[in-house]
């Protein structure tokens, strides 16, 4: 008979791990900095007779010692070769269970650092694949501050192996991990992937992290992990040490066992000592009862939106259909007018952020994990990943950092087959349309059954029912007028007959009619009344946010009216009175003064009497002049010239729009290429410069940073670029620099090169092999106009 | 003007012009928002100082420290502590994100978390003398003088400062989170002046301050 496995095992168990390794082995001589997991190979009986210490004092599941057997710390030893011969040490020690060890990289993930999430996923894949080879009984994740990170560990174990897989992540005293993420945000996306416990180690003692504990087990359905420090790390004489000893530890851990932790074992500090006394304290204690809130939640990487007894608003805005400026952007690849829309909607009050991104003409699946990866990187807010496309909403789903909503799935057998298991797969909320092959039902009867099939269907693929939002689907009131009460019809029946959320989209009732805000916004209030729990809506429109926020006070959300008295009182804020006798100030002040409040109305009037291509030469050209000239003299410093190209940005903006509108084009001055150069990640100098070229009238095309040196090969090739800048804040990336100007010089094209950036002088400008070398951003504007010929 | 404001504007490049009443609002509200932003962390180890072939070396660890500077530095020293500190991600985050809708306030804020790591350093170093019961000998970081920077794996390693305080350092050698300093403190040695530390700094001659023919401290 074979014996059973761990998670049968534990079934009426509480599972007891083995305490720390890194403690152990210092005790016995491990030089502080060395890499641990080489004893496996170096010192086998050494780690062994750790092992059987534990073993000895009790441990259900010796974790083996390969926390960080990953080819980023082990570099060309093996990663095979080491997980083998650490999964070998812990099984001749005896261990019950034997769990492969997995801790972090040891390097941030974009966008705060440079690994991305598919290099993430592939240096856990290794590690996976090497821990299941050698044999372990299942995989333990731990240690983790960064969600993204335990995503890419996590669907790594999923997609490779076939263990049983534990996550844990690691909190400080402000309840945070490192990277911001709670707990419950933590508990929410990391079931949501399906993880088979979930938990908590490290930083702290079992005293401290009893509150993220208490959190997990509030929300969580999985088995819930502790394995605390043996107290809060302290430094004394230079060395740090551990307080808690193994009597008060074994305490604190029964206290939370006695809560419902299914899982306990020891992280740094501890030893077999504590582990023999938890053994004692568990004897007759039987796992308590979960009853796990359920609760309609999605998530980014560190905040969690809960939708039940609230009304969300999910904004609608990025979606090309019918943006023409939307769809000029996609096809442009600039993903700086959509992060602009998408920073605008939270600041007006969205809490989800719908982002579609289909145009015929473009690869949907990886413009789609592109726009979601950057979207994420300028919000926390959660998204909704919105495709008629199964291939593209997995593209975005897997890049996603949370538990996001997908939109959507219906009634038609194919599409349930397509993303159903797609959605069990990431984790995600659902929107459900209430149509089928036949078509979008005219009665409120057929869209519940409809609703109350997918809800069938969703349970039968492991989805639960609160991750599902019904989409009663509204049509147009001017086309077909009696259908609207029949979708308001159909809210209340999924509300009140399957207990299920719900969502609309409330801007296509108002098509053909005039005053369409209008009409839209007395739908929403029609659907609030009648049960609507989120709204996909345009948070920018006044009328909307008004109709939100009356319902949210009406409706109890909003305690005391507070949120609605203060955006009430700042509406109703007066403008400081113009002082008597000051005159307006002309553009040339405004733009000197940095005024960007003023600067696009005083533009607009411009506009009235002067070409537009005038006021960029005779006004914002002379008027930057004069700025650059007073920077250069010293007269005012880098945030007041920042401040006069900011307003003259703004100034700009006004004049595309006006160009657009009234279709007179203007020759470009010329197109510069700008990149910080690949491995370095600090861009903000980079991105003076281009406010500046821009200013000056150049096309810039952005590459951003960390370019790769090909990259910055290829697009000089294919768009054909004479001037390039490249930006480098370090001395250990100047090579990177110098590589990328070597790689264009060897391709043979014909491209000059400025340089810029901390640590660059004259010289090493030379040393790269730099045409100019650019000491501030001022400068860039000299030598761009001198090539062109300005 | 106090002192913290007057070394922001300095960062950002303010020599002696006036200060316009905006912009010196928009400081003051970046240095609230970075100071209730930012997680200050620190850890440190002491180790007695051995002297190597090639170079210094914390007894006990496998670091070796090479080169003339950080003898220098260390003379007479008995011990060394290898301390590092960060404001976390939460700071780099917020200039980030702030870089896509207000460029100037993106660069105003950078310069609040650099004024800041230097205070949250200065307290470290108080509190490293506290812990050693001995007067130090003032900061010097890998990328100083000689001191080179591939320092920096094994030294956050030394300090399992991932694990302690989220402090990393990427394959270009650059610390994440970004408003983090690592730097060794001479114990138990002679007194000498903190000035003049571009004679051994990487940057000399080519930093913004030394553009400007000024010095960063």
């Amino acid at each position: 008979m074979t014996p059973p496995d761990v998670l049968t095992w534990m079934r009426d168990r509480i599972l007891l791990f083995d305490g720390a390794m890194g403690t152990m082995l210092q005790q016995r001589g491990l030089t502080p900095g060395a890499l641990p997991e080489l004893l496996n190979i170096e010192a086998p009986e050494m780690v062994t007779e750790i092992h059987e210490a534990y073993v000895r004092a009790g441990a259900d599941v010796i974790t083996a010692n390969t926390f960080q057997a990953h080819e980023l710390k082990l570099g060309k030893t093996s990663v095979e070769a080491v997980t083998a011969a650490g999964v070998r040490c812990a099984r001749a020690a005896g261990a019950r269970f034997v769990a492969l060890d997995v801790g972090p990289l040891g390097q941030m993930m974009a966008p705060m650092g440079s690994i991305g999430f598919e290099r993430a996923y592939e240096v856990f894949r290794r590690q996976m694949r090497a821990g299941a080879a050698a044999g372990a009984d299942l995989i333990l994740i731990e240690t983790i501050a960064d969600p993204y990170e335990a995503k890419a560990a996590v669907l790594a174990a999923r997609e490779n192996t076939d263990l049983p897989v534990f996550c844990s992540m690691t909190f400080q005293e402000d309840g945070r991990t490192f990277v911001g993420c709670d707990p419950l945000t933590a508990t929410v996306l990391l079931q949501g992937l399906g993880v088979d416990a979930l938990g908590v180690n490290c930083s702290l003692g079992p005293a401290l992290l009893a509150p993220v504990v208490e959190t997990m087990l509030t929300y969580a359905r999985p088995p819930v992990l502790v394995q605390a420090n043996a107290g809060l790390p302290v430094i004394r004489d230079g060395q740090t040490v551990y307080e808690t000893g193994p009597e008060a530890y074994a305490d604190e851990v029964v206290k939370l066992v006695r809560r419902g932790v299914r899982i306990v074992g020891g992280c740094c500090g501890t030893t077999p000592a504590y582990i023999r006394l938890l053994r004692a304290r568990l004897e007759g204690i039987t796992p308590a009862a979960a009853a796990p809130r359920r609760v309609t939640a999605c998530t980014s990487g560190t905040r969690t939106v809960i939708l039940d007894g609230v009304t969300t608003a999910i904004g609608e805005r990025l979606n090309p259909t019918g943006k023409k400026k939307m769809q000029a952007a996609l096809r442009a690849g600039d993903v700086g007018y959509l992060l602009g829309e998408a920073v605008a909607q939270v600041r007006a009050g969205a809490d989800v952020l719908d982002v579609n991104v289909s145009l015929p003409e473009l690869d949907e699946p990886a413009v789609l994990a592109k726009v979601v990866r950057e979207v994420q990187g300028v919000t926390d807010a959660p998204l909704q990943i919105d495709s008629a496309d199964p291939a593209a909403l997995e593209a975005g789903l897997r890049v996603y950092n949370g538990k996001p909503i997908v939109n959507s799935v219906n009634g038609k057998r194919a599409v349930m087959e397509a993303v159903l298991p797609l959605v069990k797969k990431y984790g995600a909320l659902l929107v459900c349309l209430t149509l089928d092959e036949d078509g979008i039902p005219p009665t409120a009867a057929a869209r519940v059954d409809i609703a109350r099939r997918l809800r069938d269907e969703a349970r039968r693929y492991g989805i639960p029912e609160e991750d599902l939002l019904i989409d009663c689907l509204v049509l147009t009131v001017s086309a077909q007028q009696a259908q609207v009460r029949e979708t308001l019809a159909a809210v209340r029946g999924v509300k009140a007959g399957l207990g299920l959320r719900t969502v609309l989209g409330v801007s296509n009732v108002s098509f053909g009619l005039p005053e369409r805000e209008a009409v839209n916004a007395g739908f929403l209030a029609a659907a609030l009344g009648a049960g609507l729990d989120a709204a996909i809506l345009n948070p920018l429109s006044a009328r909307y946010r008004e109709v939100l926020d009356v319902f949210r006070v009406l409706n109890n959300e909003d305690k005391g009216a507070a949120h609605y008295i203060k955006t009430r009182a700042a509406h109703t804020e007066t403008a400081p009175p113009a002082s008597a006798g000051t005159r307006a100030p002309s553009l040339a002040e405004i733009i000197a003064q940095g005024r960007r409040d003023l600067a696009a109305g005083a533009v607009r009037a411009r506009l009235e009497t002067v070409p537009p291509l005038d006021v960029i030469d005779r006004e914002f050209i002379p008027a930057l002049d004069e700025v650059g000239r007073r920077f250069e003299s010293g007269e005012i410093f880098l945030p007041q010239l920042m401040q006069s190209a900011q307003a003259v940005q703004e100034g700009f903006a006004v004049i595309k729009d006006h160009m657009a509108r009234t279709g007179s084009g203007r020759e470009s001055r010329g197109k510069i290429l700008l990149a910080t150069v690949q491995g370095d990640i600090h861009d903000i100098g980079k991105n003076i410069v281009r406010m500046l070229l821009e200013n000056y009238g150049y096309d810039v095309v952005d590459l951003g940073k960390d370019v790769p040196v090909q990259t910055v090969v290829d697009t000089i090739r294919a768009q054909d670029i004479r001037l390039a800048g490249l930006s480098a804040l370090m001395t250990t990336t100047v090579k990177s620099m110098k590589d990328t100007i070597a790689a264009v010089r060897a391709a043979g094209l014909p491209c000059t090169f400025m340089v810029g950036g901390a640590v660059l002088s004259p010289d090493y400008a030379e040393f790269v092999g730099a045409d100019h070398y650019a000491k501030d951003a001022m400068e860039s504007v000299a030598i761009a106009n001198a090539h062109f010929g300005h | 003007m106090d002192r913290t404001k007057a070394e922001v504007l300095r960062y950002l490049g303010r020599r002696r012009q006036t200060v316009p009443a905006e912009l010196d609002a928009m400081v003051d509200s970046c240095m609230a928002r970075m100071r209730e932003t930012a997680a200050p962390r620190r850890v440190w180890r002491i180790f007695d100082l051995e002297g190597g072939a090639d170079g210094l070396v914390p007894a006990g660890t496998g670091l070796v420290l090479p080169g003339r500077d950080i003898r220098r530095h260390l003379a007479g020293c008995q011990k060394v502590a290898l301390l590092a500190v960060t404001l976390g991600v939460g700071a780099d985050t917020l200039i980030r994100r702030c870089e896509h809708t207000d460029l100037t306030r993106a660069l105003v804020l950078d310069a609040c978390a650099t004024q800041l790591i230097e205070e949250v350093c200065d307290e470290a170093e108080r509190a490293v003398e506290a812990d050693a019961e001995m007067k130090g000998a003032g900061r010097f970081s890998p990328g100083y003088g000689d001191l080179p920077l591939t320092l920096q794996p094994g030294f956050l390693a030394v300090l399992d400062a991932g694990r302690r305080i989220g402090l990393t350092c990427t394959e270009s050698l650059i610390l994440l989170p970004r408003k983090s300093v690592t730097a060794l403190i001479g114990l138990g040695g002679p007194a000498r002046p903190a000035a003049g530390r571009c004679v051994c700094c990487a940057a000399r001659g080519a930093c913004d301050f030394a553009k400007r023919g000024e010095a960063c401290l």
